[in-house]
């Protein structure tokens, strides 16, 4: 994944970022495992 | 007259009266910052030079006869996320100190120029705002003017010190998940952040564009209401920016509570903290005769998503760095920040989308609720270094849960006003309160009643 974006995690930072990933990868099986019907739509503000 | 612990309000009708000119509040305001500011660190940048010529124009604009504004001669200060012409805009970084000075002020700033406020200066934050502490590494910790022991918070904590220590009656700072609200609530002052959109950002630097707040900080409901009506108001320059009209909250401020429907926040907000600060907010709700309870559907969720959205919008912004200097992020931040880049788009979406049904609950909630009220923050203010603490659920990290109680309403936009419940022998604690888009004048109300029954003050610490 850090290639594909082209960012290389250092190994001395590597516990302390995967541990801040585990938690957001945690919140993001929270979400998904949240029923949403298909007509609900992203809410960014977006102004053309 | 001495300025020493003087108010907005009070310092304005002073010059305006000419019992004081603006230079002499500006002259003893400095001198307070150079005694008091080296024990509490507030401050990265002081304008003084500005400030005096700011202060001249001020009585030069009385002398002539003209309306000098509201604001008269107030000093303020800003978060150093702020533009202010001439100096760099750190944002709390060190990456930023290569940067050039600003151009022009940020609209906020322009704002209280107009109404004839003195800018004195700029204030230590979290790296890019990214942090509940102000234990800031490259400017070194904002200590809590009411125990140096202890953390200002943040992000906003330079801004909420500086108030709380009598340095300015008036601060600005920012508030993506909760910090404009958790340092006033540590440092027990009265802060406000507004609804989404209905102050400008233009000339701020931002951290995650869709949650990001401007607001202000005083020691009084009516200062309070003051610089935010000064504030509010559509700006072209924001692209977020409401196009809805102001609705001044200074008139109202003393319109009492009588017909307002006020309720506490059930469920998730009675869990994960202190039991003090639920007995704080049980204080308010029986000083305001309140018992009804309502639940907020899905808490844990609306965090979550919050969570997901700061990060990887931060982590977006902050990319190019992050590849190429991360050594030079602060530790505080810069692993949170490389985690960001890791969000799945799948996750992010999911969370924009959580966002849209969250906001229609908590919509048809202020249908039938004026006002909720909820603790600010799960506990007093921790140790500068305090990193875990057990808060009913066994021991966690402390900082990142320190906005527990208020990512929820950021996460979907809604105004909510701290106010700060003083205790005998103790830490100050904040109380929030909650309303409808656009409805801070109700939230005033409310406030200015706990201030009026002695029960929420800001004194000078």
């Amino acid at each position: 994944m850090g290639a594909l974006i082209g960012l290389t995690v250092d190994p001395a930072y590597r516990d302390g970022v995967a541990g801040y990933v585990g938690e957001l990868l945690e919140a993001a099986e929270l979400l998904a495992g949240f029923p949403l019907d298909e007509t609900v739509e992203p809410a960014p503000v977006f102004r053309p | 007259m001495t300025i020493d612990g003087r108010g907005a309000a009070e310092i304005a009708a002073a010059v305006r009266e000419r019992r004081v000119t603006a230079e002499e509040v500006v002259e003893a305001t400095l001198a307070t910052i150079a005694e008091r500011d080296p024990a509490l660190n507030c401050f990265t940048a002081v304008t003084a030079e500005r400030a005096q010529a700011e202060a001249r124009r001020v009585d030069a604009s009385i002398a002539a006869g003209d309306d000098p504004g509201p604001l008269a001669g107030v000093p303020f200060a800003v978060k150093n996320l702020f533009d202010v012409a001439g100096l760099t805009t750190l944002a709390g970084s060190r990456i930023n100190r290569e940067r050039p000075p600003a151009s022009r002020d940020a609209a906020a700033v322009r704002a209280l120029g107009r109404a004839g406020a003195v800018l004195v200066g700029a204030l230590n934050m979290d790296e890019y705002a990214f942090g509940f502490t102000t234990e800031n590494s490259h400017h070194g910790p904002t200590r809590n003017p009411r125990d140096r022991e202890r953390m200002a918070g943040g992000s906003s904590g330079g801004s909420a010190a500086a108030v709380a220590a009598g340095l300015v009656p008036i601060a600005l700072g920012t508030d993506t998940n909760g910090s404009i609200r958790v340092p006033a609530s540590f440092c027990g002052v009265f802060a406000l952040k507004p609804t989404y959109g209905r102050v400008s950002r233009a000339g701020v630097a931002l951290f995650a564009a869709s949650f990001d707040h401007v607001g202000p900080f005083a020691r009084s409901t009516h200062d309070l209401a003051l610089a935010f009506d000064t504030l509010q108001g559509h700006d072209a320059n924001d692209p977020i920016s409401s196009t809805e009209p102001p609705a001044a909250c200074l008139p109202h401020l003393d319109a009492g509570i009588d017909g307002l429907r006020l309720a506490i926040a059930a469920g998730d907000f009675r869990e994960s903290g202190e039991p003090e600060v639920f007995a704080a907010v049980d204080r308010v709700a029986a000083a305001l005769g309140v018992d009804r309870r309502v639940v907020l559907p899905e808490t844990p969720r609306a965090r979550a998503a919050a969570m997901l959205i700061t990060s990887s919008e931060g982590a977006n912004l902050h990319l190019d760095d992050l590849r190429t200097r991360a050594a030079e992020f602060d530790p505080m931040t810069r692993d949170m920040f490389l985690a960001g880049a890791f969000v799945p788009a799948a996750a992010y979406v999911q969370a924009q989308r959580f966002r849209a049904w969250y906001r229609d609950r908590l919509r048809a909630i202020f249908r039938e609720v004026d006002v909720l009220i909820t603790p600010t923050t799960p506990c007093a203010a921790p140790l500068v270094g305090e990193a875990r603490r057990d808060l009913g659920g066994g021991e966690m990290w402390l900082r990142p849960h320190l906005g527990v109680y208020t990512r929820p309403f950021s996460f979907v936009g809604l105004p909510a006003l701290t106010v700060p419940v003083h205790r005998p022998g103790a830490l100050p604690l904040g109380v929030q309160l909650v309303a409808a888009p656009f409805a801070e004048a109700t939230l005033f109300r409310v406030a200015r009643r706990l201030e009026a029954d002695g029960l929420a003050f800001a004194p000078v610490a």
